[in-house]
């Protein structure tokens, strides 16, 4: 399942803007073109900062730790509004020079592309051994499976949430007493 | 009828107390990173701050000294810095992250003594071996029992290095207050272990306190994603660093060792956390002020930013209570003879605050 969905963001993140290049440009704000582009733009910034997000939060890295407080901000330009100036240019300069716009657009896809999507695979990887240990360890009821696929911590003699610990799996939580 | 409102208001009354809300008061504000504090007396009290100064408060004057010393402090760069102080009778003993030279640093310990508001004779008395290029995992913490200092070596992010007992990382040490090796350690005449070493096989113990009820030193240890633990310390043990990490992960969502966390022949910790809470030190609160918290523990967790309580009975902890959340990062907390709690944040409220019935 995670292959089915990860291989549908590669083809949506990479088919829409392709997708746009062969649409005849309209200068109507309210065109299809337009549309799909703006919903790409929400859908790239979406995806891409997600897995950044996520994967510092998961694993209580503090990202301000790691980099300045400002990179931050540089992941979301980078991420967000350089597809959006990406856009708008595309749709008010000339011919030629809209060409090797769209031609450094894919280049730049390609680049932000690797970083998300290796992240995902990443993060993936690491989790399918979690997850073999609750098929290995912790299968006593279908229940107790269940909530240890859904635990963030995952060990051989237990797991554990990071936050709210859904109710009916606090009775195989009990490696304090 | 009277009886009856009489044994139903001493049935209740426990949960009365327990009901009660505590809050903090600011005591002295404007410190710069505090890290560790030690009583002199009820009114004043020894102070370090990561910078690398050491001050002496009066906590009812408000007057700060600062203490001048000469030694090696590396710049505060990440966890570095000046780290745990301890007072015991006139002498001044300080944990902290020594410059050894060539980019190189070590948990190192120097004791002074006291006078008239200067310390003398301030040199080291332990330096933990070999000293090493970053900056992370200190450990530091002191007690004193028995006339032998134990202190707190973190792993410096090395990991396995904690098992090997030929270094001082990841390790509990136990040295006399002049820094010989006592007799007694465990394995003083084993020449492949390094003579101070007492226990082995830990991430980053930052918190470390004496219980006068049992006479034992308990400390607590900072594991990866997940497994912070509170434990015993025990002459010769093993807490397994890093081929278990006590029920966490490492950062990268990598399981550590098979997944264990814990093996025969390790050491269990007593009292585990899992996500962590970033877990710094503790006391065995003696006092009287706070009667439902006596010889319990009090300890304090950086990540979580909560003053919590755990009932310790027959050597088991148990039923965590928050006493504070939400008001910073808590460093350290100590009491003093007359049962004040206090502690110190070490965020932008940086200073140390007393603890209080709301």
């Amino acid at each position: 399942m995670f292959y089915i969905i990860f291989i549908l963001k590669i083809f949506l993140f990479y088919f829409l803007p392709i997708f746009s290049i062969f649409l005849k440009s309209s200068k109507n704000i309210l065109s299809i073109s337009n549309l799909i582009q703006v919903l790409w733009i929400i859908y790239a910034g979406f995806l891409s900062y997600i897995p950044f997000y996520y994967y510092y939060n998961q694993n209580e890295v503090n990202i301000q730790h790691l980099i300045p407080s400002y990179f931050l901000i540089i992941i979301l330009f980078l991420f967000l509004i350089l597809p959006f100036i990406y856009f708008i240019l595309m749709k008010f300069i000339f011919s030629r020079a809209r060409i090797y716009l769209k031609v450094i657009g894919i280049i730049f896809l390609i680049i932000s592309s690797s970083f998300i999507f290796g992240i995902e695979i990443y993060n993936h990887s690491k989790r399918v051994v979690l997850e073999n240990i609750c098929y290995t360890n912790h299968n006593s009821s279908a229940e107790q499976l269940e909530c240890c696929l859904k635990a963030e911590y995952i060990w051989n003699e237990g797991f554990s949430f990071l936050n709210e610990t859904p109710s009916n799996c606090n009775k195989f939580m009990s490696w304090n007493d | 009828m009277k009886y009856f409102y009489t044994i139903l208001f001493f049935l209740f009354l426990p949960f009365f107390a327990f009901a009660s809300d505590y809050k903090l008061e600011k005591v002295i504000s404007n410190l710069n990173k505090p890290w560790g504090m030690s009583f002199i007396d009820d009114d004043n009290i020894l102070v370090t701050q990561k910078s690398g100064n050491i001050l002496k408060i009066n906590l009812n004057t408000k007057s700060i000294l600062k203490l001048e010393h000469n030694l090696a402090v590396t710049d505060p760069h990440w966890q570095a810095g000046m780290l745990d102080i301890l007072y015991s009778d006139g002498y001044i003993y300080v944990s902290y992250t020594e410059d050894r030279g060539g980019e190189k640093t070590s948990t190192s310990i120097a004791k002074g003594e006291l006078v008239d508001n200067k310390i003398i004779n301030f040199n080291n008395i332990f330096q933990s071996e070999p000293p090493v290029e970053n900056q992370l995992h200190w450990g530091s913490r002191l007690v004193i029992k028995d006339k032998l200092l134990y202190a707190s070596v973190g792993e410096r992010a090395l990991g396995s290095v904690a098992q090997d007992p030929s270094n001082h990382i990841g390790k509990i040490i136990r040295i006399k207050t002049d820094g010989s090796s006592p007799e007694d350690n465990p394995f003083v005449n084993n020449p492949s272990w390094l003579p101070e070493v007492y226990q082995i096989g830990l991430r980053n113990p930052q918190g470390m306190a004496l219980n006068s009820n049992d006479g034992g030193v308990y400390i607590t240890n900072h594991g990866p994603k997940g497994g912070d633990f509170f434990g015993k310390v025990v002459a010769g043990s093993n807490y397994g660093w890093m081929d278990v990490a006590w029920g966490g992960v490492d950062y990268d969502g990598s399981i550590i060792g098979d997944g264990s966390a814990w093996k025969e022949g390790l050491l269990k910790p007593i009292y585990r956390w899992i996500p962590s809470i970033a877990v710094s030190n503790l006391i065995f609160y003696k006092g009287n002020q706070f009667p439902e918290l006596k010889n319990n523990i009090v300890l304090t967790s950086l990540k979580a930013k909560k003053l919590i309580k755990l009932d310790f009975i027959d050597g088991k902890a148990s039923n965590e209570t928050v006493l504070i959340k939400g008001m910073g990062r808590f460093r350290d907390v100590e009491q003093n003879e007359i049962g004040q709690i206090f502690v110190i944040i070490d965020d932008d409220e940086s200073g140390i605050w007393e603890l209080k019935y709301n």
